[in-house]
């Protein structure tokens, strides 16, 4: 205990050195005087008697001694060196501003790419609450493993309660139900949960209560819901929600519970703001296009999905082997629907919800990928900063010689230095995980993914070592170098460089040079982004996009069920089509450029092809604007009821199908894509041109059936009118569709090119063209940086040739011109090597196939770039050779 | 251990400086210095400024206490007393030094016959 008291009172000491030094001279003083009085007394001289006081006392270190021991002797020289770095990064502030920006920016990369990487992956969900791992149950089957099938109600009863595998077992239901706030109507993501799901992950309700076991039968109707702590949206205390009401798909819910503040579900990305019981479900209505389905008590209704926590000790593995005497059991005990099943656990994806069951594997190690080339982007910037630190520490060598022969130490002088790099990496490690959040940020919500990149722990230590990091790769070899004793004599070496700086040389142009070359090809590959999206923007989609108005309705959320709809729909349509100003109106199920997509296999003969499915009402191509290439449109009576099974065709089906002959009259089978028919063959009635429903990809083949025998509740209502008129004619739409029933949600009402102009693969071309843009404008900064780097290097190492050259008559110009070359030698190959780089870059892009209408060498994008660099390469290999004209001859010869 | 010469002095001064204040109550620094020599028969010159940083590292470990007051002739001077922490310390370190010198008798004296 002692040793700590006094370390204590050290530490303590730090701050109050001066009051302490003065009164220790206070009472030396006095010493000093007491013993000069008794050496009086004995007979001293009063000279003598001073002599002989100060000779007892002691030599000079005496004091050194004292103030060592009152302090800790290693946080002042610690403290001292950090002034000392202060005053020199002061003196010289291109290189502190220019080392600043490189390392933020390349912390800053590596904090948002981990920021991303560490939510999506790693950051504890739930506030740390769910600590076990959550695994995934899953049915499959044992002959045939690609297949797999949700659960039922009475099977998720069987295995919570008859296995000791799990600690706790839960059941969920994913869907998106409408909710209406002021009149007004919007989708929301809601989960049917058993009433165990909060208990296993471990959450306890902000206010008021979870479900009950009563609640959870299906057919309960129970019409409560626990909502997340976001729907408040900060407004006043959680308790205030218990007991209120709130509109989902046109039902009164009672709110009973609100879940705690971070608690958001089973995924990374959580954006749930409603849970309701299994026996909710039974108060709404189902549509197939939604996947809203009911969940009963039927054994072979599969619509839930299992997950839990496991019995501490128990692996995945080893769990999916105790399940299968169980699984037999189930095959035997009901053939119909648990035949062949074999049960599988496996730990949860955070990212991914569905089945077949996904892990997490992938994104992880793309996530590692793109964390070790940010890593090494920043690597490679600290070695150029290291050579820039030679440049720089060349010039303070004189003093370093000085501090060595005075009698300082080495380790002094490296730690010094040291300290200096490490106060440059912490002062830009700050700045870099500002720049993280603020990046990862904006990212996520650019998107609007609720997704939660607010730095924790781990994305603190990654910015912490990555400064520890580059402090030692940008400080510690010069550092090492320069304090080496025989600097001095190193200097007074003329002509060429010595090999071992040769070689760092090399190094560092090969390095600089491969960074200009990956910045090149980040630039071009941004052009060719952007003219992408500009392409895109302009291009045509195949039918007219002026004069159409959309209005999306879904009626599930009114509370609809099929007739109460097809009534509904039927009204609309009929008031749409009488108003003025309108041409031609009908209805699909999707639209173009939307979110939704919905495909099939079509079938003729041997040939299946994927084929983009729509339902549409009567006269929706003349709405589109498409011009029938043969046949007809679908009849009012194939809208409103079930006729003959008919379907019209585009033309890309019509000449893959039936090459060369008519499609008319020929017959299709539509098919899931595991092959299984849906419903028998339908009879070719109409071909159409083909149409894009997205800018990028050179659009699918499309097939489309009626109204009247396929069934959506949500639909979206398809008017054409004058070009100029539309802001008129939505206004009546919007009035058509509330007069024919108020309870119908309008859920969206817009021109139809505002729909291209906010389709989501736009916002993908200009959100990849930006990361590029600023990826390449990044590199492009550091490749200067580096050429600075190593040109400055390059001229001091060389600072007596150069002299030499000009005290026997070099022209000024001569030789800055001659520095200029041989600097744009190691930016031409840069650039040389970039071009092809970036082909081969923009050629992997393609893959993605969001260039589709690009050439590959578009000619904007791939003459910018080269120019962009050639520029900072200039510049940045000029001013080292400025520098050089300040050389003096004089003093350049004059040996050291 | 690897301890220098001084360490050990410095061990055996911090332990002088106790008993000396045991012996003297309360006692400014050069009367300390002034009273180990005349214990030591005049054998020890004291370097007096080993003293100070020795006092200091008593004070931190709160063996002593030091306060400013008037010495004798009437001079301003810091005055260190023995704390009850101290003279636990002293008796403890007076036990181990007979231990010491019991053990290391036994090296030096004529062997005995088994």
């Amino acid at each position: 205990m002692r040793p700590l008291r006094a370390w204590a009172i050290r530490v303590a000491g730090l701050l109050r050195g001066r009051r302490r030094e003065e009164q220790f001279d206070a009472e030396l003083a006095s010493h000093v005087e007491m013993h000069v009085e008794e050496n009086i007394r004995r007979g001293l001289t009063p000279e003598e008697a001073r002599r002989q006081a100060l000779i007892a006392l002691g030599g000079a270190h005496l004091r050194d001694e004292y103030r060592d021991r009152g302090g800790v002797p290693l946080l002042e020289s610690l403290a001292q060196d950090v002034r000392f770095a202060i005053r020199m990064l002061r003196k010289s502030p291109g290189f502190t501003a220019t080392a600043i920006i490189v390392l933020s920016l390349g912390i800053g990369a590596n904090g948002a790419v981990f920021s991303l990487i560490n939510a999506a992956l790693f950051k504890p969900l739930n506030g740390g609450m769910a600590g076990a791992e959550l695994v995934g149950l899953y049915s499959g089957e044992r002959t045939r493993p690609d297949r797999w099938r949700p659960f039922s109600y009475p099977e998720f009863v069987d295995l919570r309660d008859r296995t000791d595998v799990f600690a706790g077992l839960f059941a969920e239901s994913h869907a998106r139900l409408g909710v209406t706030e002021q009149g007004l109507t919007r989708r929301a993501n809601a989960t049917y949960v058993s009433s165990n799901y909060f208990q296993v992950l471990g959450a306890s309700p902000a206010a008021g209560r979870f479900f009950t076991s009563d609640e959870e039968r299906p057919g309960s109707g129970a019409a409560v819901v626990v909502v997340s702590d976001a729907y408040r949206r900060g407004v006043g205390a959680p308790a205030d929600l218990v007991g209120r009401t709130v509109v989902i798909n046109a039902r009164p819910m009672t709110i009973v519970g609100v879940a705690p503040r971070q608690f958001r579900g089973t995924m990374a990305m959580g954006a749930n703001e409603f849970w309701l019981p299994l026996g909710a479900s039974s108060l709404f209505g189902t549509d197939e296009g939604m996947g809203l389905a009911r969940i009963t008590g039927d054994r072979a209704s599969f619509n839930l999905m299992l997950s839990g926590t496991l019995e501490p000790g128990v692996s995945a593995e080893e769990a999916g082997a105790r399940l299968a005497p169980l699984a037999a059991a189930f095959a035997a005990a009901y053939p119909q629907t648990n035949a062949d099943q074999r049960l599988v656990v496996q730990r949860r994806s955070r990212i991914n919800f569905g089945l077949p069951p996904p892990t997490d594997a992938e994104p992880t190690i793309l996530g590692m990928v793109i964390l070790a080339v940010a890593g090494l982007v920043l690597v490679v910037a600290c070695l150029n900063l290291a050579t820039l630190q030679l440049a720089r520490g060349s010039v303070r060598r004189q003093e370093i010689a000085v501090r060595l022969a005075l009698g300082g130490s080495r380790a002094r002088i490296v730690r010094q230095l040291l300290v200096e790099g490490l106060l440059l990496s912490i002062g830009a490690g700050v700045i870099g995980l500002s720049i993280a959040w603020w990046t990862s940020d904006r990212i996520v919500s650019s998107r609007s993914l609720p997704i939660d990149v607010a730095p924790d722990g781990r994305v603190l230590a990654l910015i912490a070592a990555a400064c520890v990091v580059s402090a030692l790769v940008f400080a510690l070899g010069p550092a090492l170098k320069l304090s080496k004793a025989d600097l001095v004599t190193g200097m007074k070496q003329r002509g060429a460089l010595p090999p071992a700086r040769r070689r760092w040389a090399s190094l560092q142009g090969v390095l600089v040079g491969g960074q200009v070359a990956l910045s090149l090809a980040l630039i071009a590959a941004a052009g060719v982004f952007a003219r992408a999206g500009f392409i895109a923007a302009s291009s045509d989609p195949g039918f007219r996009l002026e004069g159409g108005v959309l209005a999306e309705v879904d009626t599930t959320i009114a509370g609809l069920d099929e007739a109460g709809t097809r009534t509904a729909y039927a009204r609309v349509l009929d008031r749409l089509r009488s108003l003025p100003d309108v041409g031609a109106a009908s209805a699909a199920s999707i639209v173009p450029f939307g979110n939704v997509r919905d495909a099939r296999l079509v079938r003729a003969g041997d040939t299946s092809i994927v084929a983009t499915f729509t339902v549409v009402g009567s006269d929706y191509f003349e709405t589109l604007g498409l011009p029938l290439l043969a046949g007809r449109e679908f009849t009012p009576v194939e809208e409103a009821q079930e006729t003959e099974p008919v379907v019209v065709i585009d033309r890309t089906l019509a000449e893959r199908l039936f090459s060369g002959r008519s499609a008319l009259g020929e017959f299709v089978q539509l098919m899931g894509f595991d092959e299984t028919p849906e419903g028998g063959p339908l009879r070719v009635v109409g071909v159409v041109p083909p149409v894009r429903n997205d800018m990028l990809s050179p659009g699918s083949a499309h097939v489309y059936v009626p109204y009247g025998r396929h069934f959506r509740a949500g639909m979206t209502f398809h008017v054409r009118t004058t070009p100029g008129r539309e802001a008129a004619v939505m206004t009546r739409v919007q009035e058509a569709i509330e007069s024919v029933d108020a309870r119908l949600p309008l859920l969206a009402l817009r021109p139809m090119t505002a729909l291209r102009d906010g389709a989501p693969d736009l916002f993908a071309l200009l959100l990849a063209a930006t990361m590029f843009t600023a990826f390449g404008l990044i590199g492009a900064a550091l490749s200067s940086a580096g050429i600075y780097g190593l040109r400055a290097y390059l001229v001091s190492q060389r600072t007596q040739e150069l002299g030499v050259r000009f005290a026997l008559g070099a022209t000024r110009g001569g030789v800055v011109g001659q520095l200029l070359k041989e600097g744009a030698v190691t930016a031409a190959c840069g650039i040389a090597a970039g071009l092809v780089l970036a082909v081969g870059l923009v050629q992997v892009l393609r893959q993605s196939g969001m260039l589709y209408d690009v050439d590959l060498v578009d000619p904007v994008a791939f003459a910018v770039a080269p120019l962009v660099l050639a520029l900072t390469t200039t510049a940045a290999s000029y001013l080292p050779a400025r520098r050089a004209l300040r050389i003096d001859p004089a003093s350049a010869l004059r040996p050291e | 251990m690897g301890r220098k010469p001084t360490d050990v002095w410095q061990g055996t001064l911090s332990l002088m400086v106790l008993k000396t204040l045991d012996t003297m109550g309360a006692t400014h620094g050069y009367g300390i210095g002034r009273r180990i020599e005349q214990t030591s028969g005049e054998r020890l010159t004291l370097n007096y400024g080993t003293l100070y940083p020795t006092l200091l590292k008593l004070e931190q470990e709160g063996y002593v206490k030091g306060e400013w007051g008037v010495s004798e002739t009437n001079r301003k001077a810091r005055f260190y007393s023995l704390t009850k922490a101290g003279k636990t310390r002293l008796e403890k370190a007076a036990r181990e030094w007979d231990d010491t010198i019991a053990i290391v008798a036994r090296f030096f004296t004529p062997e005995q016959s088994s």
